[in-house]
């Protein structure tokens, strides 16, 4: 444990700590949320858009249930999200990385080419494109997002390889006659671990930012499935008067997205466990 | 004595910018053969095209004119899949062992690579031959799984000589295996490679920037500078009467350690 | 008095797992307008010995010594002040040693400025006087330049005029030669050797290969594991070693056995730099160890100037 701490830093630390509560209430939300109901959509119309109050602590919404819960519910959904487009992100992005970076030429101008022509349009407008193309849907905007997303994976492992590909142990084990795609798996995949992980754990919070967007401008999740994105929608034509229907999922969204943006940083520049090979 | 390794007026150059002009080659026809059981010693300074040279033999740079023919076949024309294969029967040995080994792997997993790769199946007598390799290396069986990052450089420059020989190569090649290494080191490691060639009948290229070191153990000596090959000929011959003043230097630098001792 | 006096240094870092003894014992005498070698493999401390007179230790290593002393002054209290005044440093790499993006001109211009006080125009001329001095041809076309349009035996007279410029007399010199090639790292230590007859310098020349020695040095000093074990006049260190280090060090040379002949190596390796020793470090190591050799500090054999530390009688190889 002290260990961790001193290997990640205080802030890089509690952004742990602070991941790890989020997960742990996404895997116990039917038994820690106070109205679980409600969490999972039943409405409550007897107690519509209550203020926080000691049975309610962070107040009901125009169907009077309870936020608690539903956010509760909601990190399910989000924390899918955000890990979900990072996998398929990375599950694109890494092969083509590592086929331009590895073998060059001609297969690296087409690939890298490909990949330009996904990163010239703006992100955001990309994958709202894509939802509306592709309909609303939990998987839809998984994938409107992931597609916007696994070029700079593709990038990032590219200029990694390269690095690789110039080691004198894996031109020697090149020279020994060893097969493109063993040098790959054994060679160059598991040095391309560090860092990409590291971009990926940066990833995640943004991954579900954008997601959460989708589903605010009504291209995400569908009702009655709690989301973080959909509630700040759905709170905003009560907005100021009932702040409380906004601002709560906002304020998580805000707190998660930065935790996994500190943690990702705390990755990047932890102490230790650096091999000697790569000085 | 048939030859294992010939080099016919080699030509490489590299590509210039679309505009400059074209670039003076960075080997200028250059010619040799290495007898079997033979050790060659090339020997230059940067930028003498000795790198090239060997990287040519290597296949790893295209040529621009002349043959290579190892063991009689015409190895320039390989390609591919064949390529891979024939490149088996060359075992390489780079200057520094921590950068030529992977950081990752064991010992004995460096040294099964070769072999997995040129299709032999995992098994114990895999393992024997590999505590085999290790002990004709000088090296004791409780290394197989120990890392890299773990030996001293003399050690690791003795897995890395292992390696090269894992798929008994006919033919050895050394890119300065002793130049990142202490002098006492350096005396293990020229003594271990006399034993090998010994032992195995071993065909060498010994390529350094070190003329003292190589004409220890060379039986025939090229010295090259910028492009050209200077000197060739039978290693007494060259160290007793070098053709060029430039030889001569390189073989003056510091006589006077060797005087005493 | 010789210029640089060192007596007994000693150099150690704390780490967690104790203290790493990187200097143990070293005792150096370096006279005026004389070119010194410290020779050693890796590990023996050289490169620290060279790194304690230039007051560039890591933070927090404890130096000890009975004397450590440039021109009078204790180094300990001093190094700081004296280093880029009196002591110069030439580094092994010189293109590390040189900024890539300021042309050599405005590099000379930093150091001369630095040092004294002249008007612009003088600057120059002394710049161009001093990259003269070290050989190199069209001073003023090295000025304009670059330090990656210069080879590297350029880079370093570069450096070496940079030294120069401080008004430095004594250079400390790591390794100087080791990134070039051997003919132009023979120009490089015949420059060196000009500069110590022309201007007086006094250079400490930290290297691995004898023959840099052989080629550059007046007297040697051999430093095995964090101690001095023997030292001379090259002549006598590198023809008749008194201490049978030296002597294995010297037989291991590949020129020193007749062709395709085994090389004597050494067999073993050097202490772990935690270790404490009792004895003399090379006894495990040692053909000719006796029983006495592992327990206590050998003695001093020789005389004025030409000294080794063996248990081993004076005469007997």
């Amino acid at each position: 444990m002290k260990k961790l701490v001193h290997r990640l830093g205080i802030p890089g630390s509690i952004a742990l700590a602070i991941v790890t509560l989020f997960v742990l209430v996404a895997i116990l939300a039917p038994w820690i949320a106070p109205y679980p109901l409600q969490g999972a959509g039943a409405p409550n119309v007897i107690a519509k858009l209550q203020p926080p109050s000691a049975s309610y602590w962070l107040g009901t919404d125009h169907l009077g249930r309870d936020i608690l819960s539903r956010i509760i519910y909601g990190t399910r959904v989000s924390l899918t999200n955000g890990l979900l487009i990072v996998a398929f992100s990375l599950l694109i992005g890494l092969p083509v990385g590592l086929a331009a970076g590895y073998f060059g030429g001609w297969i690296d101008e087409a690939l890298m080419r490909g990949t330009d022509v996904f990163l010239a349009f703006p992100a955001l407008l990309l994958a709202v494109l894509m939802a509306a193309a592709l309909g609303p849907g939990f998987l839809n905007s998984i994938i409107a997002v992931a597609v916007t997303w696994w070029p700079w994976y593709a990038r990032l492992a590219r200029a990694e390889v390269l690095v690789l590909r110039g080691q004198p142990y894996v031109e020697a084990a090149r020279l020994s006659g060893v097969s493109h795609p063993r040098i790959i798996i054994r060679h160059i995949l598991p040095a391309t671990g560090r860092p990409l992980t590291v971009q990926a754990a940066l990833d995640v919070g943004p991954a579900l930012l954008t997601a959460a967007a989708l589903s605010f401008l009504g291209l995400g999740i569908l009702p009655p499935t709690a989301d973080w994105g959909q509630m700040v929608d759905a709170g905003r034509k009560f907005f100021p008067a009932r702040w409380w229907y906004s601002a709560m999922p906002g304020m998580t969204i805000f707190i998660i997205a930065l935790a996994f943006s500190v943690l990702g940083d705390a990755l990047r520049d932890r102490k230790g466990g650096a091999s000697r090979a790569s000085a | 004595m048939s030859s294992v390794l010939s080099v016919d007026n080699l030509v490489i150059r590299y590509r210039g910018g679309l505009f400059s002009p074209r670039p003076k080659p960075a080997v200028n026809g250059a010619s040799f053969q290495l007898a079997k059981g033979e050790t060659l010693g090339i020997v230059g300074e940067s930028g003498s095209g000795k790198t090239s040279l060997l990287r040519a033999i290597l296949r790893l740079l295209p040529v621009e004119s002349g043959a290579i023919e190892l063991e009689g076949r015409d190895w320039l024309a390989l390609k591919g899949d064949a390529l891979r294969r024939a490149r088996q029967k060359i075992g390489v040995v780079s200057q520094n062992p921590f950068l030529s080994l992977s950081p990752r792997l064991t010992i004995a997993e460096i040294l099964a690579e070769p072999m997995l790769a040129a299709g032999g199946p995992q098994s114990p007598a895999m393992r024997e031959k590999i505590t085999g390799l290790l002990s004709d290396c000088g090296l004791p069986a409780d290394f197989l799984d120990r890392r890299a990052r773990e030996l001293s450089g003399g050690q690791a420059q003795r897995v890395a000589i292992a390696r090269a020989l894992a798929l008994e190569p006919s033919l050895l090649i050394l890119d300065e295996p002793t130049s990142a290494l202490d002098v006492s080191v350096q005396a293990q490691i020229l003594n271990l490679l006399s034993d090998l060639k010994e032992s195995r009948a071993l065909s060498m290229v010994f390529v350094t920037h070190n003329l003292k070191v190589v004409a220890h153990i060379s039986d025939t000596l090229l010295v090259m500078r910028r492009g050209d090959v200077i000197e060739f000929g039978r290693t007494e011959d060259v160290t007793r009467a070098p053709a060029e003043d430039y030889t001569r230097e390189l073989l003056s630098f510091g006589r006077k350690a060797v005087a005493g001792a | 008095m010789p210029l640089l006096e060192i007596k007994n240094l000693s150099v150690s870092i704390p780490t967690p797992d104790g203290d790493v003894h990187a200097v143990r014992a070293v005792s150096l005498d370096i006279e005026r307008g004389e070119i010194h070698g410290v020779i050693g493999e890796s590990g023996c401390g050289k490169t620290m010995t060279g790194m304690a007179a230039l007051g560039l230790v890591p933070k927090g290593a404890r130096i000890q010594a009975d004397r450590f002393h440039f021109d009078g002054e204790d180094l300990r209290e001093n190094a700081v002040r004296l280093r880029g005044r009196r002591i110069g440093l030439i580094s092994q790499d010189p293109a590390a040693a040189l900024n890539p993006v300021l042309s050599i001109a405005s590099q000379m211009d930093d150091v001369i400025r630095a040092h004294r006080d002249m008007p612009r125009r003088a600057r120059r001329a002394e710049a161009a006087g001093l990259l003269a001095a070290t050989g190199l041809p069209d001073p003023e076309r090295v000025l304009r330049s670059y330090p990656h349009q210069l080879s590297g035996g350029m880079q370093q007279r570069v450096v070496i005029a940079q030294a120069l410029a401080t008004g430095a007399d004594f250079l400390i010199a790591d390794e100087p030669t080791t990134a070039l090639d051997v003919s132009v790292g023979a120009q490089v230590l015949a420059l060196l050797r000009k500069l110590v007859a022309e201007r007086g310098l006094t250079v400490l020349m930290i290297t691995h290969d004898m023959d840099v020695i052989a080629e550059a040095c007046d007297r040697a000093t051999v430093l095995y594991a964090g101690r001095s074990i023997e030292t001379g006049p090259v002549d006598d260190v590198l023809q008749r070693p008194g201490h049978p280090y030296t002597r294995a060090l010297l037989a291991a040379l590949p020129d020193a056995a007749p062709h395709a002949a085994r090389l004597s190596a050494i067999e073993g390796s050097i202490p772990a730099p935690r270790s404490t020793i009792a004895g003399c470090a090379f006894a495990p190591r040692c053909p000719q160890a006796m029983p006495v050799c592992a327990a206590e500090p050998p003695p001093e054999r020789g005389n004025d100037g030409r000294r080794w530390l063996c248990h081993l009688p004076e005469g007997t190889r």
